[in-house]
């Protein structure tokens, strides 16, 4: 699903990433992990294709497909998401609203028709319910005053929404409380399927224990130090990023 | 003194983004260029108005001999030659007004078919009674026969001066009076249609009322007239919507509207303003130079404005309410859109005359490309005004770094017991915001109508509903390509 | 200087020009060179707009060709009879004082001056006026966009040229006080302060400006702030002319890299008063806080105009201005934001808030913004009223007399613009003169 080969990528002006490779098939789900500092930020905002975000080198294939010629709402409508560590505001515009344009602009470019008004209402309520997303958030203006779990829970509802093919989690689970946090991950693994792949970016071992994932891999400047099991993620957490990727290196 | 001529073919205009840019292939009937007291005489004579009007109308065309063009707005343009343009334009085969929808020259029903605007009653869906105003006469009325039945008057202003003299003598300056400013004064002189209406005591006028003008001819001025009066404890919701060809030469449009609620009544104005704005190379365009007053004569009386401005070249408007009667209430809810090299100063006026007198701006502006965008307003408060409230909320965005935004407001206090607030900001439509819209799949114009509607939804929220989709439209397209 | 050649004058600005057409020859360091073309381009400035009315479009709300009387002789230097004036101006404590009486260099007093500080008596320029006092007098506070300003250059009859040397911290403040001594008719004089701040260097200032008679007469100041890369300058002014006098000041402030100017403008006395405030935030980081108090009694006009100009990136600027009117006063609250192309990242707010205490009483405001760049945070507010119902009601609820909860209101709504600036004896004279006319402006209102 997604083969990333010595990425180089600069941002303003200075090396993030050195060399990152990565390989995450259909069906799995992939943790990256790492220090602050680490690059985990640069590499999601990378796949999405942020402006600033310069690859110098290496490749990103999706699908077998070179993803850095795509700007970021061509990726979306490929199939790509990113649940963004903060998401963001935009005054005015409700948040029902927003995701039918979402939604019906990526059907658009994919040539399929467009879903109306109720269709779509009915098919955000459903899965609303299970992320314990309200009407009221539904009517409010996107992100505005929302609590941090309430603008996570509400990435997750697009991720339901959009059904993409490969899913980046970007730090979901940070600021979460516990409950917060079991609702988020409840909704990713529901998304698991044979058909998705899923990438996701975290500090922390806590989310692991809920999103048990496929593989992890530990992200050291700018490049993949060391990967394996579920396992990894248990040991990082016991003996630090210091012990494990300094024996590493 | 008429001559003839026949309008110019505008090339192929198919994907264009200023879709209202064609010309009608019409015969018209238009006064020669030039303007002199001779010129007045020939429009009030084509209009066969009465002698009073007449020497209204010469008055102040001596007036404006002597006046000056105003400078204090932020807009700059080439002088405007008075003389090089035609004060009077007319669909030949509208010699004689029709008398029903059968009777009007099949062109022109096409034209309002083209701009989305059905003048044919059977085909309208919302029951909207809609006057068109074609260049310089008023071509079609609609709904005539249901807002007799509810005792409104709604015509053409030329012939509500021959049918009603008694409310026209009574209320025409009243509000904008002919001495007011150099376009109005300007307008009082040459002013050739434009539509009048009336709603009588206690009655709630069953629809909505609009009126739709479209300068077709080249090388005239627009300059309609408008005159509302709202009778005690009555009810009324006006909107007006504005489009002009495609043009290399800058045309003027300079109107007047006046309001006239008195006591309980209330009327809701509002403007969808798409006047053609110019290329992207600030060529053409309308210059659009308005004067609009509201009089909330009578106490417990309400005004409320409500603008679009996404066209013209240049736009110079202060939408305003005198607030004389107690308990009276003012708004001015406007969207101002500045793209390429628009230039936009607007805003409004609250005078505070009486008691407890409330009144409300909500001002939206956006600026891209090379625009200049700027809000001027006065809040003014006489020492009679005793509890009088004004809250003023003014907020700019900009799109790119070549544009301005500038917020001129003049708060004047004269009494303690009164509150005045004005809050302003400035912000741009933030990287994170375009990117978050972006990874979601939307477009980057897309995205950017959806930010800016976010941003104007206050304003967007005030309009009837048939046309607060249509403005919503608009600002997308007004600001397509502004971003990248 | 053609002067002569420019067509029909008003008696107004003629008084200027005849004053000038009289005296050029003897103003001080009349024939060097560049002061006579600063001097004349000024007067030129000053020539073309006239003296300013309600038609300039900044002088809205002030119109000073009414206000100004039109036989005005020139003020002249200290007598005698001034010492009991002078003595009344009295001196912060620990504060370095420059005394100015009716515009001229008078005394040096107070702590005396330290090393880190050189003074030049501006009457007496020469050519041997240090290479600094050349470089900077004139340059700002002269032109076309404070007329009045560029009239104090055209005809200073004397004044001061401070400068602080680079990387001079923790000196005592330093005191100028304008004292406008009774001279039994109306008098005009014009001044000129140009303040240098060298980089890196620190420095407190108290502007304090008194006068005694009835007389209407005007003290026309116009001053200019330098500040050098990362130099401070926290400036208070305390205005409290006499009842007769017409004070204009035309501040022109310069900022150079991340420098910082906190001024707190007291407006009290006078007849009528205009502060014409010009700040260039010229370089990256400066910043710039201006507060401004104006208490109101009798018939007083008190206006206070900025210009804050955001020339470069990352600049800061923050405006509060509060004003309590009472009897027939009015208050005139005016600032222009503008921030140029390619200033991104400029901050800036403005806030003016106005207690009418009485029905003749009268504010206006306007905060204007003028934004040439898109990556900007400004915003401005304005709130014009009377006290607020409920807490006068629940301070009279909790046995408050009247008079006193109404009291304690305002200097609440006046804490917030002295709080966090004047602290010891200067936040004591402040409350002092507040009081003062507070209590004068209520009074007025009942």
């Amino acid at each position: 699903m997604l083969e990333i080969r010595d990425l180089h990528v600069t941002v303003d002006g200075k090396e993030i990433l050195k060399g990152l490779n990565l390989s995450i098939p259909a069906g799995e789900v992939h943790a990256v992990m790492g220090p602050n500092g680490s690059g985990k930020s640069t590499l999601s905002y990378t796949l999405a294709g942020r402006e600033g975000y310069d690859i110098t080198s290496g490749s990103i294939l999706y699908k077998g497909e070179e993803l850095a010629a795509l700007t970021p709402d061509a990726r979306a409508a490929k199939g790509f998401f990113l649940a963004l560590q903060y998401p963001v505001e935009i005054p005015g515009v409700s948040t029902m609203v927003f995701l039918k344009t979402a939604l019906n602009a990526q059907r658009r470019a994919r040539g399929e028709d467009e879903v109306d008004a109720v269709k779509v209402l009915r098919l955000v309520r459903e899965k609303a319910k299970a992320l314990n997303i309200t009407e009221d958030m539904l009517r409010r203006p996107l992100n505005v005053g929302f609590s941090g779990g309430e603008k996570k829970r509400l990435e997750i509802l697009q991720m339901a929404l959009f059904e993409p093919s490969l899913a980046v989690l970007d730090e979901t689970d940070s600021g979460l409380d516990i409950d917060a946090l079991r609702l988020v991950a409840e909704g990713v693994n529901a998304m698991r399927s044979p058909a998705r792949a899923m990438l996701v970016i975290t500090h922390y071992q806590r989310l692991l224990d809920y999103i048990v994932p496929t593989r992890v891999h530990v992200l050291r400047a700018g490049q993949i130090v060391t990967s394996g099991g579920p396992e990894l993620a248990k040991e990082l957490e016991k003996k630090g990023y210091e012990t494990i990727t300094g024996a590493a290196a | 003194m008429a001559n003839t001529e026949t309008t110019e073919r505008v090339s192929d205009l198919s994907g264009e983004k200023y879709k209202y840019g064609f010309v009608t292939d019409i015969e018209m009937d238009r006064a020669p260029k030039g303007l002199s007291e001779d010129t007045v005489r020939f429009i009030s004579a084509k209009k066969t108005e009465p002698e009073w009007m007449l020497e209204w109308r010469l008055e102040a065309y001596q007036r404006w001999l002597e006046m000056r063009e105003p400078k204090w707005a932020r807009v700059h343009y080439p002088p405007i030659d008075y003389q090089n343009s035609s004060y009077y334009a007319a669909p030949k085969s509208q010699g004689e007004r029709p008398k029903n929808l059968e009777d009007i020259d099949p062109k022109l029903l096409e034209t309002y078919k083209k701009l989305g605007i059905p003048l044919s009653e059977q085909m309208m869906l919302a029951g909207v009674a809609v006057d068109a105003v074609f260049d310089s006469v008023s071509v079609a009325t609609t709904f005539k026969q249901k807002l007799t039945e509810a005792g409104v008057i709604f015509c053409p202003i030329s012939e509500a001066i021959r049918e009603h003299p008694e409310l026209v003598r009574k209320y025409l300056g009243s509000v904008v009076p002919t001495t007011d400013n150099f376009f109005a004064t300007l307008n009082s002189a040459v002013f050739s249609d434009g539509s009048f209406v009336y709603v009588p005591k206690g009655v709630r006028c069953p629809m909505e009322l609009s009126t739709y003008f479209r300068i077709n001819a080249s090388e005239t001025g627009q300059f309609e007239r408008t005159l509302i009066i709202a009778d005690e404890d009555s009810y009324v919701s006006y909107l007006e919507g504005c489009t002009a060809p495609k043009r290399d030469e800058n045309q003027l449009h300079a109107a007047v509207v006046e309001l006239i609620a008195l006591d309980g009544a209330e009327i809701k104005y509002s403007t969808v303003q798409n006047w053609y704005p110019g290329d992207e190379e600030g060529k053409g365009g309308i210059f659009n130079f308005v004067t609009k007053r509201g009089d909330c004569r009578g106490k417990n009386s309400k005004i409320s404005w409500t603008q679009v401005e996404t066209g013209s070249a240049i736009t110079w408007k202060y939408p305003s309410c005198i607030l004389r009667g107690d308990n009276s209430v003012g708004e001015f809810y406007s969207i101002a859109i500045a793209n390429n090299y628009q230039q936009a100063d607007t805003g409004t006026k609250m005078i505070h005359l009486g008691r407890n007198t409330r009144s409300r701006i909500v001002s939206k502006g956006i600026s891209a490309g090379h625009a200049e965008n700027t809000y001027r307003g006065l809040v003014s408060v006489h020492p009679r005004a005793e509890g009088a409230r004004n809250h003023t909320q003014c907020d700019s965005l900009l799109i790119g770094g070549e544009c301005g935004a500038h917020t001129v407001p003049y708060i004047e206090s004269r009494c303690p017991s009164a509150s005045v607030e004005h809050e302003a900001t400035t912000s741009k439509i933030s990287d994170e915001q375009l990117f978050y819209c972006l990874s979601r799949g939307i477009p980057q114009d897309e995205a950017v109508s959806l930010i800016v509607n976010g941003f104007c939804r206050e304003v967007l929220q005030q309009l009837p509903m048939e046309f607060a989709v249509e403005a919503q439209k608009l600002v997308g397209i007004s600001l397509e390509g502004s971003v990248g | 200087m053609t002067v002569e050649a420019l067509p029909r004058v008003d008696p107004k600005t003629a008084l200027f020009r005849k004053d000038f057409a009289a005296n050029a020859a003897d103003l001080p360091g009349a024939g060097l060179g560049w002061l006579d073309a600063r001097r004349g381009a000024a007067l030129e400035a000053f020539a073309l707009s006239g003296m300013p009315t309600r038609r300039i479009e900044a002088w809205k709300y002030t119109d000073l060709a009414v206000a100004l009387e039109n036989d005005l002789e020139p003020a002249t230097p200290f007598r005698a009879e001034d010492a009991a004036a002078i003595a009344d101006s009295a001196v912060f404590a620990g504060a370095m004082q420059i005394v100015l009486v009716n515009g001229y260099l008078h005394s040096i007093g107070g702590a005396g001056l330290t090393d880190a500080i050189d003074v030049v008596d501006l009457a007496q320029l020469s050519v041997r006026t240090p290479d600094w006092v050349e470089k900077h007098l004139g340059a700002r506070a002269a032109g076309s966009d404070q007329i009045l300003g560029a009239a104090s250059l055209a005809l200073m009859r004397g004044g001061i040229a401070v400068r602080v040397r680079a990387g001079s911290v923790d000196l005592p403040p330093l005191q100028i006080s304008v004292v406008n001594p009774a001279r039994g008719h109306g008098v005009m004089s014009h001044t000129r302060v140009l303040l240098v701040i060298e980089d890196g260097a620190s420095l407190d200032l108290i502007e304090t400006h008194a006068g005694e008679g009835e007389a209407k007469g005007l003290a026309n100041l116009g001053m200019e702030i330098v500040l050098g890369e990362n130099a401070v300058l926290n400036h208070t002014r305390l205005q409290d002319e006499a009842g007769g006098t017409l004070h204009v000041a035309s501040i022109g402030a310069f900022l150079s890299r991340d420098s910082r100017y906190h001024v707190l403008l007291g407006n009290f006395g006078g007849r009528l008063s205009r502060v014409d405030m010009n700040v260039r935030l010229a370089e990256i980081g400066a910043e710039a806080h201006i507060r401004s108090i104006a208490v109101l009694d009798g018939e007083r006009h008190a206006d206070v105009t900025t210009v804050m100009d955001h020339a470069s990136p990352h600049t800061v600027s923050r405006q509060l201005f509060k004003s309590v009117v009472g009897g027939r006063s009015r208050s005139v609250s005016q600032g222009r934001v503008t921030v140029h192309k390619g200033a991104v990242r400029s901050d800036s707010h403005q806030m003016y808030k106005a207690l009418l205490l009485g029905p003749r009483a009268e504010a206006d405001a306007k905060p204007e913004l003028e934004i040439y760049a898109d990556d900007v945070v400004c915003g401005h507010g304005t709130a014009i009223g009377a006290l607020d119902d409920t807490a006068l009601f629940y301070l009279r609820a909790r046995g408050i007399p009247m008079e006193e909860a109404r009291a304690m209101l305002v200097r609440a709504f006046l804490e917030e613009v002295i709080d966090g600036f004047a602290e010891g004896d200067l936040r004591d004279a402040l409350w002092r003169r507040i009081d003062t006319a507070l209590a004068s402006a209520q009074g007025g209102a009942a």
